[in-house]
């Protein structure tokens, strides 16, 4: 049943979950995917926060009063047992023995109640760890691709075939301009001061060569607010000039708007 | 009970770490109400209730010293051992291991660490109310798993009802409360 259960299923167990009232497999495999679900990560928290309090909830019975003697006496009995000073120490062997039995006994139901907490701790723990496992990966990923980026630069720079290209604004935006270094070898790296491009465009970058434009890439904001792109090597035979052209987002194979931008090799 | 100070219980809780007897009988009359209540909520027997009164107060004295206010009030701590105490009677009774056993595990009930917060007689007065405000089958699925230590497919087999309506009913008894409990 367990390894059969689809998602819509494992979906409705959230309460089970939080009430206790799966078997160990069942709960082995909402676990896995309490991993990768949001909702019912969600729905987890806003569950045990519900249900916290519910042991005291419950129809309420005065205790009868005999009972609290009763307490009494016998945790007495536990504090000449475990606790007191010499005064109590005539007992006799007898009466040791029972004692450090029931001590003994009472110490396996706290080590019991011990390992449950500890138990529900840990799976708090993992729950927590398992969320922020999945926030490290987006790091990762983010730090992965930063520092690809950062090397695509340092090849572009050392190599012996770099060169620098200035771009001048066109009719669209004569004010404009752009540089790149760029090494037929090893990529490019490029920046350029334009006019915020609406948000369904964005601006494309172009190596003109004899038989046409290849696009580089589209350029991305900074959080700086200039625009850059840093590209690995352009397969592009006899290179003529670099444009920047504004296009639907997203990009386009060949050049359809306006060009913004344009420097010769 | 619940409006209790924190702080008076934990020095009560102090002075019986220190050994004297009178906190202990202080602490019983705070709290054995609840304690006495959620017992007999679990077991059903009188007699078994009172029982696991007796062993929850005698290892909380055991166990004074080792009490941290950081990670629960004083009742959340009895009530904890209650639970525990009381359900490990209850698989005794039918015949199961008193730990985790395969067939149900300990639910995430408000253990320590989880419950830093005094739980107000307010929460509880409401809880009660929003309990009792589910449809009979919600508030019996969820008092099946959660009092009485039952999985959903011994609910299901007890109700004789299709696990998924039981699934179905726990979840949506859940919402239910959480509705009522964000309510206002």
């Amino acid at each position: 049943m367990t390894d059969g259960m689809a998602h819509d299923e494992l979906h409705e167990s959230t309460g089970a979950y939080v009430l206790g009232a799966l078997t160990v497999e069942e709960r082995a495999a909402f676990e896995t995917h309490l991993a990768t679900c949001d909702a019912c990560r969600e729905e987890v928290r806003a569950f045990r926060e519900v249900v916290r309090g519910l042991d005291l909830a419950v129809d309420q019975h005065a205790p009868p009063a005999a009972l609290r003697e009763r307490v009494i006496a016998s945790t007495a009995r536990l504090r000449v047992a475990g606790v007191d000073p010499p005064a109590a120490r005539r007992v006799s062997a007898a009466y040791w023995m029972t004692a450090a039995a029931a001590a003994a006994a009472v110490s396996v139901g706290i080590y019991a109640a011990t390992l449950r907490g500890r138990v529900q701790s840990l799976e708090d723990e993992l729950l927590a760890l398992r969320s922020e496992t999945s926030t490290l990966r987006r790091d990762l990923e983010q730090a992965r691709t930063r520092t690809a980026v950062a090397e695509r630069m340092t090849f572009v720079l050392a190599a012996n075939d770099m060169r620098r290209v200035d771009l001048t604004g066109q009719a669209a935006a004569p004010s404009a301009a752009g540089r790149a270094l760029w090494s037929p070898s090893s990529g490019l790296i490029f920046s350029a001061d334009l006019p915020p491009a609406p948000s369904d465009r964005a601006y494309q970058l172009w190596v003109v060569t004899a038989t046409g434009p290849v696009s580089a890439g589209l350029l991305t904001e900074t959080p700086q607010g200039g625009l850059t792109l840093v590209s690995n090597t352009i397969e592009a035979a006899d290179p003529q000039a670099l444009a920047v052209t504004l296009e639907p987002a997203g990009g386009v194979p060949a050049p359809t708007g306006p060009m913004y931008l344009v420097g010769k090799i | 009970m619940t409006g209790a100070v924190p702080s008076e219980d934990a020095h009560i809780v102090g002075r019986m770490a220190r050994g004297e007897a009178s906190a202990l009988a202080e602490l019983y009359d705070r709290h054995a109400g609840p304690v006495y209540a959620l017992g007999r909520r679990i077991l059903g027997d009188p007699q078994d209730a009172e029982d696991v009164v007796q062993e929850v107060f005698a290892q909380a004295w055991k166990q004074a010293g080792r009490y941290d206010p950081a990670r629960g009030t004083v009742l959340s701590w009895l009530i904890v051992m209650t639970r525990t105490r009381a359900i490990d009677r209850l698989r005794t009774r039918r015949g199961r291991l008193p730990l985790p056993d395969g067939a149900a595990y300990e639910p995430p009930d408000p253990g320590p660490g989880q419950e830093q917060v005094a739980i107000s007689a307010e929460r509880v007065r409401r809880l009660r109310a929003a309990l009792h405000g589910l449809a009979e089958a919600q508030r019996t699925a969820i008092e099946l798993a959660y009092f009485e230590d039952l999985s959903q497919s011994e609910i299901a087999a007890r109700l004789q009802e299709p696990l998924g309506t039981i699934k179905t009913r726990i979840r949506t008894g859940l919402q239910r409360l959480r509705g009522a409990m964000e309510a206002e």
